[in-house]
């Protein structure tokens, strides 16, 4: 298996074959990790249908204004609350911290607007169990995506150039919230940039730690509700100003 | 020596600034290093400002820059880009600190879930308004 030596990385992928459902005990070690700010309409419901499977939930209620909180807190989530908004890359190393603190072997990162499957979250944590990678990461692109705006595609399109330009790492999906990583990796990979830029900083941190990774098909379901919650054009061009700048000194 | 309206405003206002820094460093508001920078600063802008065939001079003589005037201007820019940075960066700083603390409250009030949480009070519309 080739993982990170190539000049540009292209990561091994996992089939969909793999997706069976996990022993009980690794699945009391998976804790799934769900940033979330102001989505109480659909983070009672996500965090449900996670639990069902995985009983360890993770939701970080970012400074929402509206009760995201109670209504995890009630779907049975372990609920830490930023009490002030600090942006989903904060949110999600937040999570990170708590979950590896109790213990967590392997920590997924979900959205909480419905888009992700969990089902897709077993075929993540099968190849990290396998020792055949530390870091799986989603792929819209090699799985599914139902109802995706045309917008929305070009610019994920433009992520995935920019990832292989910038970061000389070859993935299909850049910009996936599904991602799963070992504790090994999850101990040394550091979000710092605590707005949207995260996706591109996880990129190169992973390439940082010279851990192998790998990429898994998953399905997103694209909704009216999660379309209007997604990042736009403008919000691009601050993400790459972020990122630009921690790239250029390390801030 | 012919005085213009810019010198007669100018003039009396860095005098004030330099005076500012002098009685602060006598009151020992603040160090010398940095008062010596600030009186630095007010001393240079005033002599420009007084006799601004001097930056000419220097303009032409050192940098080849034809009139003084441009050369204060690219080095008020340069120097204000330098702000900017500096700025940003304690800025960026700052938002890292902001996050670390917010972080810690938030693992170190982390609540379990599980329980039925109905509101039953009309005043706690969230939890974290316990």
């Amino acid at each position: 298996m080739h993982v990170t030596d190539d000049a540009i990385n292209s990561p091994a992928t996992a089939g969909p074959a793999e997706s069976a459902e996990l022993p009980d005990d690794v699945r009391r070690a998976v804790f799934v990790v769900i940033p979330a700010y102001n989505e109480s309409a659909r983070v009672g419901e996500v965090i449900r249908e996670v639990r069902g499977h995985y009983p360890n939930v993770v939701a970080v209620d970012d400074g929402s204004a509206d009760n995201t909180a109670a209504q995890a807190l009630a779907a049975g989530a372990a609920v830490l609350v930023h009490v002030v908004n600090r942006g989903q890359g904060a949110a999600l190393q937040t999570g990170i911290d708590y979950a590896l603190r109790q213990g967590a072997e392997y920590i997924v990162t979900f959205d909480s607007d419905g888009q992700h499957r969990v089902a897709d979250i077993a075929a993540l944590i099968a190849p990290i169990r396998e020792g055949r990678w530390d870091i799986s990461l989603g792929s819209r692109f090699l799985g599914g995506v139902e109802n995706i705006p045309p917008g929305r595609k070009l610019l994920l399109r433009a992520g995935v150039l920019f990832t292989r330009v910038m970061s000389q790492v070859n993935i299909t999906d850049t910009h996936n919230g599904l991602r799963a990583f070992s504790r090994r990796a999850a101990l040394r990979i550091r979000i710092t940039l605590d707005r949207m830029a995260h996706a591109s900083e996880i990129i190169d941190e992973i390439r940082e730690t010279q851990l192998p990774y790998g990429e898994v098909p998953v399905h997103i379901r694209y909704t009216d509700y999660s379309r209007a919650k997604g990042q736009s054009g403008f919000g691009a061009i601050k993400i790459l100003f972020h990122y630009f700048f921690k790239r250029l000194t390390d801030y | 020596m012919h005085i213009n309206v810019f010198q007669i405003v100018v003039l009396p206002i860095l005098l004030i600034l330099f005076g500012e820094r002098v009685a602060a460093v006598i009151r020992g508001r603040i160090p010398r290093r940095v008062a010596a920078f600030w009186m630095f600063i007010w001393l240079t802008a005033g002599i420009t400002v007084a006799w601004p065939e001097i930056t000419t001079r220097i303009a032409q003589s050192v940098f080849g820059i034809g009139a003084g005037s441009n050369l204060v201007l690219y080095f008020a820019v340069l120097f204000m880009l330098i702000g900017f940075y500096m700025t940003y960066v304690r800025l960026r700083r700052l938002d890292a600190n902001i996050t670390q603390l917010v972080r810690h409250l938030a693992i170190q009030n982390a609540r379990v879930g599980g329980l039925d949480l109905t509101p039953r009070h009309q005043d706690t519309k969230s939890p974290r308004n316990d």
